[in-house]
């Protein structure tokens, strides 16, 4: 069963001003015509350099961009891990930030004290944890917007390269549970220039150059490629 | 920069009428009500009154200008106190949903490039943001019908229905206004000078007259419109044939915006 589908998939980042907004061909294309199918169950990992389409096109499969011409078809059950510390705000508490995360990623409401209570003993802030984030230090809000982002399960997970970057002290626990998180999701897109990580969680990989796709394989020989 | 190019908007074809940004918003009220709430704790925190400061700033407005207005006109404040409460309560609500949509979208760049919310969301967020604000100033402005000694019309209850309308149809300005000072920061700099000079050439200080020319620019002016259907509602006046028309003109007019705003929708993130 498909989980997620691009068919001819262009994307324009629009030019600067208004011109040409009820066209489609305006601007500059990040992925010009990409026609992907991934299934339920699979593994895929995205590489490719800087600037190539990686991020457009995690963007583009978790269903927030639109293409600008062509047609993507997106399971309701994606999330996203791509950049963990959106939307906290620093005169909320922990506490404040991490429901007000549960209520903007659409989580119902009766699953909130479960999971903030599970958040609570896994961040391990203490009494700060019902502070302002304001009063937070950097390694401290770095625990709270990585353990906001992994706060929930994932039948389609989307992860981002550089995602899970905290402190040395966390970055045991931070690991184990990013691991457990990617483990446990059913099917799985992530970029990353961790070939290591690529090669223990995905089984397909895609290259991209330039927007486009340039080898779709399997992941070892999709790095191999990459690396020659 | 000629305004031409400040304007140039090229048509490749004709828009279509699509409902489901709107179907989706308004789906997502929990996201964009916990949004508008969680802005006010935010800009009220660690204050005493909290948003109450709000219904304080608006009756020092309303009591200070209908001072002045009364001295310069050499007549009993009570005489000016209920009309220029009604005046601002609705020039307040207007004018900060413009203001507050100037940075729409870039505000919540995060939650636009990590989640799938409605683009709509984000300008119901602003209304409703200062729908509940209206409510704190809500109790100011009664205080001051009631000193000013005018007497509620059965009308009255019309008015939550005139207020929803006004909100829904703001929502598609602040929208516009978003979209606009996403693709020209230029209109960033030209709206709250814009919104000034509306609240010149609107009714809120001044009465439209029956003729001339001041007529003539309330008669064009869909602020004015609100204004003066609500002032109708709650000063007991009674809606007019003409103030029905209006509405339905407002309705229109927001219907055909709709359409033209729709194809832009799917530019927003990608220009962000």
């Amino acid at each position: 069963m498909t989980a997620l589908q691009l068919q001819k998939a262009t994307v324009f980042r629009p030019a600067l001003g208004i011109p040409r907004l009820w066209g489609g061909r305006s601007g500059i294309a990040v992925l010009e015509s990409l026609t992907l199918t991934i299934e339920q169950g699979e593994r895929v990992g995205v590489l490719g350099r800087n600037g190539s389409g990686k991020t457009t096109l995690l963007r583009l499969l978790a269903g927030i961009f639109t293409p600008s011409l062509g047609s993507a078809s997106v399971d309701p059950d994606t999330t996203t891990l791509l950049d963990a510390g959106f939307a906290v705000e620093p005169w909320l508490s922990g506490r404040e930030n991490a429901i007000s995360r549960l209520i903007l990623t659409g989580v119902p409401r009766q699953q909130h004290a479960d999971i903030i209570c599970d958040l609570e003993e896994f961040l391990e802030l203490g009494p700060y944890f019902d502070e302002p984030t304001r009063t937070y230090s950097s390694g401290m809000l770095a625990r709270l917007v990585f353990g906001m982002a992994t706060i929930r399960e994932h039948a389609v997970l989307i992860v981002d390269e550089g995602f899970g970057t905290v402190d040395d002290q966390f970055q045991l626990s931070a690991w184990k549970r990013l691991e457990a998180v990617i483990g446990s999701t059913t099917t799985l897109v992530m970029a990353s220039h961790n070939l290591d990580q690529l090669r223990k969680h995905c089984t397909r990989g895609i290259l991209l150059n330039g927007g486009q796709i340039v080898i779709d394989s399997d992941i070892s020989s999709v790095i191999d490629s990459y690396l020659g | 920069m000629g305004l031409s190019r400040l304007l140039s908007i090229h048509f490749h074809k004709a828009p279509a009428l699509r409902s489901r940004h709107a179907v989706d918003a308004i789906g997502e009220y929990r996201i964009w009500s916990h949004l508008a709430i969680r802005d006010l704790r935010v800009r009220y925190s660690r204050t005493r009154l909290g948003p109450w400061w709000s219904a304080v700033a608006q009756g020092a407005l309303i009591l200070g200008i209908a001072i002045a207005t009364a001295l310069i006109a050499q007549q009993p404040v009570r005489d000016y106190l209920p009309r220029i409460a009604v005046s601002l309560l609705v020039w307040t609500f207007v004018s900060n949903i413009f203001l507050e949509s100037i940075d729409l979208f870039t505000i919540e760049r995060g939650l636009l490039l990590n989640t799938r919310i409605s683009e709509l969301s984000l300008a119901m967020r602003v209304v409703w943001r200062q729908v509940l604000l209206s409510c704190y100033n809500l109790p100011v402005v009664i205080v001051c019908v009631l000193v000013g000694g005018a007497a509620p019309s059965l009308e009255l209850f019309l008015l939550p229905l005139a207020i929803l309308i006004t909100s829904i149809g703001l929502v598609l300005p602040s929208f516009i206004i978003g979209i606009l000072t996403l693709f020209r920061r230029d209109f960033g700099q030209l709206i709250p000078s814009m919104v000034q000079l509306l609240f010149f050439v609107s009714p809120v200080m001044w009465q439209t007259p029956s003729t001339g020319r001041l007529n003539l620019l309330s008669s064009v002016n869909p602020i004015a419109w609100i204004l003066e259907a609500i002032r109708e509602l709650v000063l007991s006046d009674g809606v007019t044939p003409l103030a029905q028309i209006r509405w339905l003109v407002l309705i229109g007019a927001l219907a055909f915006s709709a359409a033209l705003t729709s194809p832009v929708i799917k530019h927003i993130r990608l220009r962000i």
